[in-house]
């Protein structure tokens, strides 16, 4: 457009604007106008019936009885929560290139779950960095943001673990900093079956990177050695635990069933924890046993990925239904699948929340009666009346479909 | 190619009609070409063609080549005038799967480069076989093929690596297997430098898995132990060994004697394929002289491109060509080495690297530049050379490859 042209429109545009404002030239319905249903987002203690606006891609009205005509695309939520974007905190979507060979595609079970965004937990190590944005960030309709693994994978079992680990230390730290848009934060996965005698020598690696580059750290925790203790001691406000309700031998409990003084040290100075359901790592009596004492995730995800996504964790709104199950009020379960975790992600100003202004990632979710068994990573079911079922996912002010 | 049908193409050459005058074909057909090469020096080494003639490209495919093809039966008609016209390059050891590991974008060098087909030499494992094909084969406007890592990178270094290698040979041979229209066959590194002690032991499981699954190896070689001759002894016809030039324990040339070791002639004489594999540091002039002195010319030139060596010593395959050229090659025999050399290991691609009536509308416009060059090479070795290869045009799958702005 030349300079002359520009001046040209601007000009018609200002003569029209004293007739009629100029919004009213375009189509000035809403792309989507979600009715009749219950919005509910306890992150800022809202719950109101109201009707829902969304146009370019944000959340232009939230009105009592906005009339249909004014949508383009008119959702009837009667009966549905609308609620915000679910944000699942631990997920493996790096699909195709994923060197472990866990991660599965976002967006099809994001159509089908309402999560809007996905955080994936260390599926990729810094030298993957680049096709994690090509391939998966900017190949997504739902947002994507990750943590990187701490150490790439290696393919001589000859060298020296501390070393490899140590040499990638600074590549992998200028890395995260340099994504930072997308990059959370360091995964590492904390234990003997994960990296043998290592852990607890790598978690330190960790703890010395994320204070150089000022990152968070996320870790994953499983079997001993090391010790609670001595994990909880390198975790630091902000970072991380994920696999909080895991039955095994790094866990919250001890053979009492009491929570950890570590634990509740490490909480009480800031640091997070984190369902990550996945195939191993959710159990049901340890759950109980931790909510019985008041200790609620600060987070509930999925832990999603190729050896879970076939069940026992299936998507989030199954995870959120055993929370549920377990006894957990459904505000208590949104703040944590929504505000909580999008708060962690702290990338997309007013995301985990329904405001005007914010960004339009919306989750409509009913909560279906019936008969439903549900099962946990040890295969201990559990009957349920209720369940959590997700029927549209909106994001960026878009229905989110599957791919054909 | 079968005995009759070779014998049919030498006659025809014998009888100086491999090209054909275009007026044999007038009238035939009314839409233009897609794209019209005239006036430039055709050379295709598959068949000993050389010759000034025009190519004509349509839907993808080599449509004509001939002598005269008048210019208003092309729509997109370049002249080629001072340059020669050959198939499009083919580099058989690229890194090519971007932001993995150390890949590069194949694209915007193929653009510039004449590389139309790029063979990613094992970026990838079996688990990551998907991804390559959707990201990077599907993506590219090039064509992209790959070898198969022969086991995934691991997290654990407590595994027990043999064990840990042999539990993944299925799951590479099948996804090998269900993917022959991109795979091209399984890649392992040998090197004391790349697996410790267990490479011997790998490229041992490495012979059986491709044994079982009919695929090719290529295999990388680097520090000894092993020993060359015992890498030779598990490669078999149609295997390629990748980085023959290079200065390292595990080469070809005895360092001490700088003689050809006997393991690999007679590798050769069985037909195990030589490649260059340039590489960050695998390239070494005095290597290759060595070899070339002996009558050891490489199968292929190829570049082991990535992004450690693109802005140098690599660049791209035109470079690596330049130095076998300065080492004594001529133009004919690199392009051979760089054209349906490589191509052969495409197997699915049959009439890959030649500029046959029905091939593939690969094209590349190269020429040989007087003057005077700088040539580095692995081990930061410097010459002077007197000419250089340079790609003016890539034509892939009958279309101009351009770097996007």
């Amino acid at each position: 457009m030349t300079r002359r042209q520009w001046l040209q429109i601007s000009g018609m545009a200002a003569l029209a604007s004293a007739a009629q404002p100029l919004w009213a030239q375009a189509d000035s319905r809403f792309d989507i106008l979600i009715k009749n249903g219950e919005v509910r987002d306890p992150g800022r203690g809202f719950h109101r019936k109201v009707d829902v606006g969304i146009k370019d891609g944000k959340i232009a009205a939230i009105e009592a009885s906005i009339p249909a005509d004014r949508g383009i695309d008119v959702v009837d939520a009667n009966g549905l929560y609308v609620t915000p974007g679910l944000v699942d905190l631990h997920s493996h979507v790096y699909h195709g290139l994923d060197s472990n060979g866990y991660s599965i595609e976002a967006d099809p079970l994001a159509a089908t779950s309402g999560v809007t965004t996905w955080v994936d937990a260390g599926s990729f190590a810094y030298n993957q960095a680049g096709a994690f944005r090509k391939f998966t960030v900017n190949g997504s309709q739902s947002r994507i943001f990750g943590y990187v693994y701490l150490y790439p994978v290696t393919r001589n079992p000859d060298e020296d673990p501390v070393r490899h680990v140590r040499r990638n230390m600074s590549r992998t730290g200028e890395t995260a900093v340099a994504n930072r848009d997308i990059i959370l934060g360091i995964k590492l996965q904390v234990g003997s079956n994960m990296n043998g005698r290592w852990s607890l020598e790598f978690l330190k690696i960790a703890r010395e990177l994320c204070d150089t580059y000022d990152l968070p750290l996320m870790a994953h925790v499983s079997s001993a050695p090391p010790e609670t203790d001595q994990v909880m001691a390198y975790l630091k406000p902000g970072d991380v635990l994920t696999h909080c309700f895991n039955t095994h031998s790094i866990g919250i409990l001890d053979d009492t069933g009491k929570i950890k003084s570590s634990v509740t040290d490490a909480r009480a100075r800031g640091v997070l924890f984190d369902v990550g359901h996945g195939a191993g790592s959710f159990n049901f009596e340890i759950a109980r046993k931790a909510l019985d004492q008041r200790f609620l995730p600060d987070t509930i995800s999925t832990d999603v990925y190729t050896a879970s996504i076939n069940g026992p964790v299936y998507d989030m709104p199954t995870t959120l239904t055993k929370m549920q199950h377990l006894g957990m009020s459904l505000d208590d379960i949104l703040v944590r699948s929504t505000s909580n975790p999008a708060n962690i992600v702290n990338r997309v100003p007013g995301m985990g929340s329904l405001t005007v202004g914010g960004p339009a990632d919306i989750a409509l979710l009913e909560i279906e009666d019936g008969s439903f068994q549900l099962v946990d990573s040890q295969r201990n079911t559990a009957t349920v009346r209720k369940r959590i079922v997700s029927r549209l996912t909106i994001c960026r002010g878009r229905r989110v479909v599957a791919p054909v | 190619m079968t005995r009759r049908s070779l014998l049919q193409t030498l006659s025809i050459a014998a009888a100086g009609h491999a090209v054909p005058h275009a007026s044999a074909q007038r009238g035939r057909r009314r839409r233009p070409y897609d794209i019209l090469i005239k006036n430039g020096e055709v050379r295709d080494p598959s068949r000993d063609l050389k010759a000034r003639a025009d190519v004509a490209i349509h839907d993808g495919k080599i449509a004509e080549v001939a002598f005269d093809i008048p210019a208003e039966r092309g729509r997109d008609v370049v002249d080629a005038k001072g340059l020669y016209v050959t198939p499009g390059l083919v580099d058989l050891h690229t890194h090519c799967v971007f932001g993995v590991r150390s890949g590069i974008e194949a694209d915007p060098i193929a653009a510039r480069s004449g590389t139309s087909t790029w063979i990613d030499a094992g970026t990838f494992a079996y688990n990551q076989v998907e991804g390559f094909r959707r990201h990077i084969v599907e993506r590219n406007k090039c064509r992209v093929f790959g070898f198969v890592y022969l086991y995934p990178a691991s997290r654990n270094p407590d595994i027990d690596p043999v064990k840990y290698v042999n539990d993944v040979m299925e799951r590479t041979g099948r996804a090998a297997a269900a993917n022959r229209d991109i795979i091209l066959g399984v890649k392992f590194q040998v090197g004391s430098n790349m697996n410790g002690r267990h490479s011997l032991e790998f490229l041992k499981i490495a012979r059986g898995l491709c044994d079982e699954y009919d695929l090719r190896l290529l295999s990388h070689i680097s520090l000894a132990p092993p020993e060359t001759n015992e890498v030779m002894e598990l490669m078999k016809p149609g295997d390629v060994i990748t980085h023959c030039f290079n200065e390292h324990t595990l080469g070809i040339v005895d360092r001490d004697t700088g003689k050809l070791k006997p393991s690999v002639k007679e590798a050769r004489l069985r037909g195990v394929l030589f490649d260059v594999g340039h590489g960050s540091g695998s390239f070494n002039f005095k290597s290759a002289r060595q070899a070339l002195d002996q009558g050891f010319l490489p199968d292929s030139i190829s570049t082991d491109i990535y992004s450690a060596n693109v802005n140098g010593p690599v660049f791209d395959l035109p470079t690596t060509m330049s130095k076998l050229l300065y080492l004594g090659m001529s133009f004919d025999e690199v392009l051979n080495c760089s054209t349906v050399n490589p191509a052969r290991v495409v197997t699915p691609l049959p009439k890959l690297g030649t500029l046959r009536v029905g091939a593939p509308g690969d094209v590349a416009l190269l020429s040989v530049d007087d003057g005077e060059f700088e040539l580095v090479d692995a081990q930061r070795n410097k010459v002077t050379a007197k000419q250089r290869i340079v790609s003016h045009l890539t034509i892939c799958k009958g279309k101009r490859l351009v770097v996007a702005v």
